[in-house]
């Protein structure tokens, strides 16, 4: 193993070799998917074109297919991916149970039904923002709570945390019979997770959303990381725990709510990418860059497909991001009962 | 001068179900105590109070005077080191991340991997003979491995106060002897205060300067090994009958069970 030393007055690191080169080679890979997304497709764009929507100087279609379509959508497809990343990261490694994502546990149900209550009651997509971010931590707080065994117990909140996503499927269902078929339709591909038409409204949100809170978790990354030793260990090292806990917890809550909130609750990708960037790095836990970097290229991948003929018709992303997870979930599950984890 | 910790009317019940009731102890500074007694005696519990890991239900524990539990707890944590009983790593960590993690309340989000980080790590690393392998994961490791990445980790912490809970459980004899010797070293050296839960009354006779019993939620008898190594204690701690001689080495108290 290579280890890189970083020193400074000021900052002094130990990276591994291998973390550069796994997140150099993520980078590469998302920005290869968003120069594919831009350009390719169905309405070919070349990047002449792309320089000329830029300056201002091109025909109209080109314009409004670049600058009103696939700008927004894949900038939010970036930021989502990157938001849910880092939240599915955050809480698995807490937690130390890979089971233990926001969208298997209940956040991410949270944050989709408290949107979608807004939108059902009030009639107006204007508070879907504090609608994900009451419903995210509504339930997380349900969560939390119904397993609380004289502190977090990550076995129980995982089981509870199904229960509470099925419950609120069947809440969902029933704001949705209060509406017209038209908006039912919208809203249940919304609630699959999409990236069909997103706006500018949904870039800025999202990316609002990670501007604040990205930082904030990358700056706890090292907190974290003792954190989810044992309880005495990480007490013993003078870590706050209660406090630290808190805010992984909040962290993780507000950025699911932001990203359900711009691309509704895209399924699996949380949950896959922590995993997925752990093996890359065979590092411990958490990775928050690489996790990041992989659930923007899983969302921007699904995105990708989705919009291809490949499937006769234009199916929601999310579709296509629990396809990849589903397989990792079963995989997840036998690894688990294997280890007597659940 | 070096850290000094005692605890008074310690109390600690799980529930309604007391484990310790009104301890009152003193670690002496600089010299090294055994914390024996007979299995759920409480000596974790104890440890962990003086560790404030566990509050205690009355009471307190004081660290140079003043409560342990209201003092900054990153500051404690550069005073005391303290090893639990059983800990488990998350997975994919190696023995260099372990280690490395008892230099937290040193390190900040700027700032982890200082020079001296790397001088005490590796110092760490050496005194418990992982040195070359260093790189491993912590699942392949032997449980005796396992413990001595564990100590070299609050080693690493670089405290005054060394809490260890059996530091010596999964070690062959070997090992035992080279983790006690480098306990007493560290105490002859720079003045550590050290205080261990040991069952192995004959190591603890030949390794420490203090004994404190437990039995019943309580502190039974404590003292330098000769005053409490006696054939009646070893009745009242463990219920069993032996013979205390000298050891031929050292004329240091040793049981031998009848
Ligand atoms: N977290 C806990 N919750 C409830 N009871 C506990 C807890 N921890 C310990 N106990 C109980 O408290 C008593 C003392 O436990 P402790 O671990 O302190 O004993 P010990 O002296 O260290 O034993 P051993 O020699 O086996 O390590 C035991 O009866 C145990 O069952
Ligand atoms: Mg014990």
């Amino acid at each position: 193993m290579t280890m890189l030393t970083l020193r400074s007055p000021v900052f002094s690191f130990r990276l591994p070799l291998r973390r550069v080169v796994v997140n150099a080679l993520l980078a590469a890979l998302a920005a290869l998917l968003i120069v594919a997304g831009l350009f390719g497709g169905s309405y070919p764009v070349s990047f002449a074109d792309f320089m000329a929507v830029l300056n201002g100087t091109t025909d109209a279609v080109t314009e409004m297919v670049v600058l009103d379509y696939r700008l927004p959508r894949i900038l939010t497809a970036l930021g989502v991916g990157l938001a849910f990343g880092l939240a599915g990261e955050m809480i698995q490694t807490l937690l130390r149970n890979p089971l233990a994502s926001p969208d298997i546990i209940g956040f991410t149900a949270g944050a989709g039904t408290g949107a979608l209550f807004t939108v059902a009651i009030l009639g107006t997509t204007a508070f879907v923002v504090p609608g994900a971010m009451f419903g995210g931590l509504g339930a997380a707080l349900i969560v939390i709570g119904l397993s609380w065994r004289r502190g977090i117990a990550p076995g129980q909140i995982v089981l509870i945390g199904i229960g509470i996503t099925l419950t609120l499927g069947v809440i969902g269902d029933l704001l949705m019979t209060r509406l017209d078929a038209t908006s039912a339709y919208e809203l249940m591909k919304w609630l699959v997770g999409s990236l069909h038409s997103r706006s500018y409204a949904d870039v800025q949100i999202i990316w609002l959303g990670l501007l604040i809170l990205a930082p904030v978790a990358f700056w706890h990354q090292f907190i974290l990381a003792r954190a989810s030793l044992d309880e005495p260990v990480a007490l013993g090292l003078g870590i706050a725990l209660n406090r630290s806990r808190m805010v992984t917890l909040g962290l993780a809550v507000g950025l699911v709510a932001v990203a359900v909130s711009a691309a509704g609750p895209l399924p699996f990708v949380a949950f896959v990418s922590g995993p997925i960037a752990h093996g890359l790095n065979r590092a411990s836990r958490p990775t928050l860059l690489s996790a990041a970097l992989v659930g923007a290229i899983i969302t921007l991948f699904a995105d990708m497909v989705s919009q291809t003929a490949l499937s006769g018709m234009s199916l929601p992303a999310g579709v296509f991001t629990a396809l990849i997870g589903a397989p990792v979930l079963i995989w997840v599950l036998i690894i688990q009962s294997r280890k007597n984890r659940l | 001068m070096t850290a000094h910790l005692t605890c008074e009317n310690l109390c600690l019940s799980y529930g309604k179900t007391p484990v310790l009731t009104d301890v009152n102890l003193d670690l002496v500074p600089g010299q090294i105590t055994a914390i024996v007694g007979p299995n759920g005696c409480g000596k974790s519990s104890l440890l962990r109070c003086l560790s404030r890991v566990q509050s205690p239900t009355k009471g307190q524990v004081l660290l140079d005077g003043e409560p342990i539990h209201k003092q900054n707890t990153k500051q404690v944590a550069r005073k005391i080191a303290f090893m639990p009983q059983s800990a488990t790593a998350p997975t994919g960590m190696r023995i260099m991340d372990l280690v490395l993690r008892g230099r937290t309340p040193h390190q900040s989000p700027l700032q982890q991997w200082t020079s001296e980080d790397q001088r005490i790590v590796e110092r760490a690393l050496d005194q418990v003979g992982l040195t070359h392998r260093a790189h491993e994961l912590l699942e392949d490791l032997s449980g005796g491995q396992l413990q001595r990445a564990w100590i070299a980790m609050v080693l690493a912490q670089d405290t005054e106060i060394l809490l260890l809970d059996e530091p010596t459980t999964f070690l062959d004899l070997a090992h035992q002897q080279d983790i006690l010797k480098l306990v007493r070293e560290l105490q002859a050296d720079r003045g550590l205060t050290v205080a261990m839960v040991l069952h192995d009354i004959n190591l603890a006779s030949r390794f420490t300067d203090n004994i404190i019993a437990l039995r019943d939620q309580n502190v039974l008898c404590s003292g330098v090994p000769q005053d409490v190594i006696t054939e009646p204690n070893i009745q009242d701690i463990y219920g069993l009958a032996c013979s205390v001689i000298a050891d031929p080495h050292h004329g240091l108290p040793h049981i031998i069970l009848k």
